[in-house]
């Protein structure tokens, strides 16, 4: 686990890792001391020189300039040493960030039950880019152009003791007066990233759904909503805009104050003899060929660039995974795999009617339990229940005696299989998909779970385990994939198997080799229905039907439940004849 | 089983849009700069003001040392130095403010334009697009293009600046315009070399890069699975495992900066050292004086610039290339002119039972023809189903309903008045659809539900989620109406029935349901049937179905295969005449590439 300092996580962690890293960070101060040796030498030597010349003196004149020759080889030698360096410093700083954003994304998704937005993935890799893309150039030319300003006004204490020390004072003023700046700056800054990613967001939800808005007659209005959007980024825009100008007059303050000072003291100085005309052409150098430019770099970058990346950092560290608890030692599994479930309550909201209202039942061990009811009942909610994924408000589930909420997560999760409807499909090969969760099927295995989910047809079209799948499955159909996802589940160890709609996008006769291959293998089913012949292949079924709950045989529904029977009634007044050659439950 | 041509006939896919010849819609810079031309040309006013003023800077400095070294009074020269030096100061603060304004302008303009584009441009442009790729032309394509203006700007008057400085050199001594010119042009030659360099090591970089973000996208769909497996960490690894070639792709980025920026240091200095040499020299022998040698050292800085404007030119370059990533969107035309730009007469519909024929319908699709001359009569009131198997053109013909799609030949006609006469919003607000999978726009539920018609009232609302068999769902969301959409955890079904609301609150005397009902249960899909027989007696309905009770509950069904009309009947006749029509339900499930 890693330790973080106080504050905000994104900074911290920055923080953290140039800690780590402050090795390489004394190797590049040490090189960018020997890289900035040509600017320190620069004015002194260009003065001593012009004396020299002044005198006639063109041998020694020259002899000085040459100099410059060794201290720009030395400063190209450092130069060259010091970049190994950067980059061991930004490139880990960035896998760093890359991997705990992606945890959070991870961790946050999977714990999330609302709509998922995937174009935060594009927000978040952007902004760890940005983060990269700062630290790049801040090491590469604001720590050159730092070094550069203090080399300079070094060599400018050298030569002009005076002119340097009013110069640091004005600099250190107008520094100080950014400084008072930048938290109002940093406020604008971060408002105009938020205004950048809403009209991403809009926009996402407008272009997707430009089929609606068209056959809505409210094209205009989709139109509308991303328009505000982006007038308002531009607003923001123009705003931040405005608020760093003001730090721009500043560098009149440090860059071109002293040399107006250092001219009209000029004649006293000479007079005095203080100083050389040579002295007076150096200083002249050191004021406006190297410290009036790196001052004007560093307001117009450096201030930006800061404030990005403090933006950037911070809006990560939402990003990141909340510090987990130390995981509870919960209990281990139980070797018995009934489910109990006892006086069950939930709800989604203080405001909300419940989901589940005091729902009681029991699955024993290699029952086959469907469950049916109208979409939106909450079947989908029992499953997240039962899988543990949902805590109840009220009552429990235990699976062989034990609450699931307090079984060891990591013991509960290998026991427990629960396939959604939207199969997860990997990029990788069909044998990775499969073996996801069993790492040490063997070759036997994966031909009888081929065989009984009934995934031939798929493996001749692709050629074989070993043939690669795209990126979200793409050249998968929706029931290919569905296949997939219940193949890998009936490989897995798990011994309570809950199949929420897992079959939707499978054809009838399809679904019934499935569920019948699952009825099959040890342990408990549970069949969140899609269709009502799920039903029938039953031992038991559970009817969800509003604020009652009725459990019992198909049959013995049949019978006992109007509203199952209109439902199965339904059914047979549609399709009778594909209900009817289905295969039935085995035995 | 399933057909494996489903995946690949679904026409959403990035490489039609990439691969699509380059397109010219006048997005050339001259286009650009008109969207801000008054900001453009004041961001070009003030650039030359601060260039200018850098220009003057170091004779007016040199002038200023000279008199002060010769002990001359200097009022004079210092007032012109304190004067070029606030207005410099001046320049400069206002060159940022109006190279933001411009940039600004510009990429509003574009993201404007693009905007209504998107829209005008339909269901045909919205299935010839991915939506991540068109949001990125949106906001970081339109940016990068906006920005390309002041920096073409800046480009332009740092060259001048850059040959002024070279000129000054020149004037001061032409010895010195000579050591400049000797020791720039290898400079130059080398940065060339190694931009090149720079530009491939980064390109694969962002590969990588992108190889990563995929693999995040797919987990995330994937995350309750990963939940449910406790497969987190394993998710975390598998993500990030494309990490060391990034880091690779990183460190080459690196080595390429270090090869540019030594060489380029040493040979700069080089330059330096002879201008300097050759000014010491002209000091030496009286042709130049001391402050002569400061001017010097200052023009070098400023011819030497053009060298620091290489990122200028890389900003240039890919305003250009992200210009034309607008431009080709810009460029597909859309299906029919939009209906406000192109005043024309319309006809108005009189009331009427929302009777619908097809006549002689053709539809083509990129090179395949997906409806081939379709006549088909919906009586008005009546419930039509069509059937068929994927890929057969049932949603092309119900897009054609509301005028989504317009057919290539043959006409489409509500109570007999041909829907090409008629103004596509007074058509479709007598037509409404509901989807397969919808997509809600607006903030909340309720917005959501009352999308193309904000003044429907909270009675009508209701009334139509009981149609849809949702009042239970939405009373259960912590809001109800009010619950912000993003807060609503949506399953498929749940997303359904709020898009059947959504078009029973939209109204109009044409119902369109494309496979409406298919991640409902049988019972819901059943109970909803019935409901909105009740809500909407007397509407007719079109309705695509892939389930045979779907269609058994419509009063007559149309049979499509291969782009044509098979048959026209009820369903139980069609089921007991033909095996053929029967095998249509046995086959394949629904599919998201059906049309």
């Amino acid at each position: 686990m890693r330790r973080r300092g106080p504050g905000s996580p994104g900074p911290a962690l920055l923080r953290q890792e140039l800690w780590a890293r402050r090795r390489a960070l004394a190797r590049i101060a040490l090189w960018s001391i020997v890289e900035s040796l040509p600017v320190l030498l620069s004015g002194l030597l260009v003065s001593a020189a012009t004396d020299r010349f002044l005198t006639r003196d063109v041998g020694a004149g020259l002899a000085l300039l040459a100099l410059l020759l060794p201290t720009a080889a030395a400063g190209a030698v450092a130069t060259n040493r010091l970049f190994p360096w950067l980059a061991a410093l930004v490139e880990p700083v960035r896998d760093a960030f890359l991997a705990e954003v992606t945890k959070g994304a991870l961790l946050a998704a999977t714990r999330s039950t609302t709509r998922l937005d995937t174009t935060s993935v594009a927000r978040l890799t952007a902004q760890v880019q940005t983060v990269r893309n700062i630290l790049f150039g801040l090491l590469r030319t604001v720590r050159q152009v730092l070094f550069t300003f203090v080399a300079a006004l070094v060599g400018l204490f050298l030569l002009a003791p005076v002119v340097a020390s009013a110069t640091a004072v004005l600099v250190a003023l107008a520094f100080a007066v950014i400084g008072l700046l930048v938290p109002k700056l940093a406020a604008r800054h971060r408002t105009l990233l938020l205004a950048q990613e809403e009209v991403a967001g809009r926009a996402g939800v407008a272009f997707e759904g430009v089929r609606d808005a068209v056959a809505c007659a409210a094209q205009q209005r989709a139109a509308a909503e991303v328009e505000r959007a982006v007038d308002d980024e531009a607003t923001q825009a123009l705003a931040l805009a405005r608020a760093t100008t003001l730090t721009r007059l500043l560098v009149f303050v440090g860059g071109q104050l002293p040399l107006l000072m250092l001219l009209v003291a000029t004649p006293g100085l000479l007079r005095s003899e203080s100083l050389t005309v040579g002295e007076v052409v150096g200083a002249a150098t050191y004021l406006l060929v190297s410290l009036e430019p790196a001052l004007q770099r560093i307001v117009g970058v450096v201030v930006s660039w800061a404030l990005d990346l403090v933006v950037s950092l911070r809006r990560l560290g939402e990003a990141f995974a909340e510090p987990e608890p130390a995981e509870p030692d919960g209990l281990p599994a139980p070797d018995r795999y009934d489910l109990r479930v006892e006086g069950l309550t939930f709800t989604y909201g203080a405001h909300a009617d419940p989901v589940l209202d005091d729902l009681s039942l029991t699955i024993d061990e290699g029952d086959h339990l469907a469950v049916v009811g109208s979409s939106g009942i909450g079947k989908s909610t029992l499953a997240n229940l039962l899988a543990g994924l949902l805590v109840p408000c009220r009552g429990a589930i235990r699976l062989g005696g034990v609450d699931v909420t307090r079984l060891r997560e990591s013991e509960l999760r290998r026991t427990l299989g629960l396939i959604p409807q939207e199969a997860y499909v990997f990029a990788g090969t069909l044998r990775e998909n499969l073996t996801y969760l069993a790492p040490d099927a063997t070759e036997r295995d994966l031909v009888d779970a081929v065989a009984a989910v009934g995934l031939g047809p798929l493996l001749s079209r692709l050629g074989g385990l070993d043939a690669r799948v795209g990126t979200g499955g793409a050249d998968l159909s929706q029931g290919e994939k569905q296949l997939v996802a219940l193949g890998r589940v009936y490989l897995s160890p798990a011994r309570v198997v809950i199949l929420d709609e897992a079959t939707a996008n499978l054809d009838p006769v399809a679904e019934a080799r499935a569920e019948v291959a699952f009825a099959a293998r040890p342990g408990t089913l549970v069949v969140i229905a899609h269709r009502i012949t799920s039903a029938r292949r039953a031992e038991r079924v559970l009817l969800l039907d509003g604020d009652r709950v009725h459990l019992g045989t198909h049959d013995e529904l049949v019978r006992s439940s109007s509203s199952y029977a209109e439902l199965v009634g339904w059914w047979d007044a549609g399709g009778t004849a594909t209900a009817s050659r289905l295969p039935a439950r085995p035995g | 089983m399933m057909s494996p041509s489903v995946a690949t006939d679904r026409p959403r896919s990035p490489g039609v849009a990439a691969s699509a010849p380059p397109a010219d819609v006048g997005l050339g810079w001259w286009a650009l700069v008109r969207m801000a031309p008054a900001n453009t040309v004041a961001n070009l006013v003030w650039l030359v003001l601060a260039n200018g003023s850098m220009l003057l800077l170091p004779a007016v400095s040199a002038a200023a040392v000279d008199q002060v070294i010769a002990g001359q009074a200097v009022g004079g020269a210092l007032a012109a130095l304190v004067g070029l030096l606030a207005l410099r100061m001046l320049a400069e603060a206002y060159g940022g403010l109006t190279r933001v304004s411009a940039a600004t302008r510009v990429s509003v303009a574009l993201r404007y334009r693009l905007v209504r584009h998107v829209f005008a441009l339909g269901v045909p442009g919205a299935r010839r697009h991915v939506t991540g790729d068109l949001v990125t032309r949106l906001t970081s394509n339109t940016t990068t293009a906006g920005a390309a203006v002041p920096a073409l700007v800046t480009a332009a008057v740092a060259a001048a600046a850059s040959l002024g400085g070279l000129v000054a050199l020149w004037l001061i001594d032409w010895r010195l315009g000579v050591a400049f010119l000797v020791g720039a042009l290898p400079a130059t030659l080398l940065l060339r070399l190694l931009m090149n360099r720079a530009t491939s090591s980064y390109a694969e970089y962002l590969e990588r890069l992108a190889a990563i973000a995929a693999r995040l996208t797919d987990a995330l769909t994937g995350r309750r699975t990963i939940r449910a497996s406790g497969t987190q960490r394993r998710e975390m690894a598998r993500v990030l495992a494309p990490l060391p070639e990034l880091s690779r792709a990183g460190q080459e980025t690196w080595a390429v900066q270090r090869a540019v920026s030594w060489q380029v240091d040493l040979l700069l200095t080089g330059v330096r050292l002879v201008v300097l040499a050759v000014a010491g020299l002209g000091v030496a022998a009286g042709r130049l004086s001391p402050g002569d040698v400061l001017a010097a050292a200052m023009y070098l800085t400023s011819a030497l610039a053009f060298l620091s404007q290489v990122d200028t030119l890389i900003k240039l370059s890919d305003g250009r290339a992200n210009t034309s990533r607008v431009a080709a969107v810009l460029a597909e035309r859309p299906q029919e002119p939009v209906a406000d730009a192109a005043p024309r007469q319309y006809r108005a519909l009189a009331a009427g039972p929302g009777a619908l024929s097809f006549r002689g319908v053709r539809v083509r699709l990129g090179d395949q023809l997906v409806l081939d001359g379709i006549d088909l009569d919906v009586p008005g009131g009546a419930a039509v189903a069509l059937v068929g198997r994927s890929g057969a053109g049932k949603t092309t013909l119900a897009l054609l309903a509301g005028r989504l799609l317009t057919p290539d030949s043959g006409t489409v006609l509500i109570d007999g008045v041909p829907t090409a006469d008629l103004h596509p919003d007074a058509l479709r607000r007598e037509v409404s659809y509901a989807f397969d999978r919808p997509v809600l726009l607006g903030g909340t539920v309720r917005e959501a539900l009352t999308y193309g018609r904000p003044e429907t009232s909270d009675e009508e609302v209701w009334r139509a989620a009981r149609a849809a068999q949702t009042v239970g769902f939405i009373r259960r969301l912590p809001q109800a109406l009010d619950t912000a959409l993003a807060d609503a955890p949506l399953s498929g079904g749940e997303l359904q029935r709020l898009g059947l609301a959504r078009a029973v609150a939209h109204g109009g005397r044409l119902l369109v349901l494309d496979d409406a009902t298919s991640s409902l249960d049988t019972v819901t899909e059943a109970e909803v049937t019935r409901a909105l027989t009740e809500v909407l007696a007397g509407c007719t309905r079109l309705i695509v179905a892939h389930r045979a009770g779907t269609a058994a509950r419509a009063d007559l069904v149309a049979w499509l295969d291969a782009g044509r009309i098979r048959a026209v009947a009820p369903h139980h006749a069609l089921w007991e005449r033909e095996a053929a029509y029967r095998s249509v339900f046995a086959a394949d499930p629904p599919e998201e590439g059906d049309r």
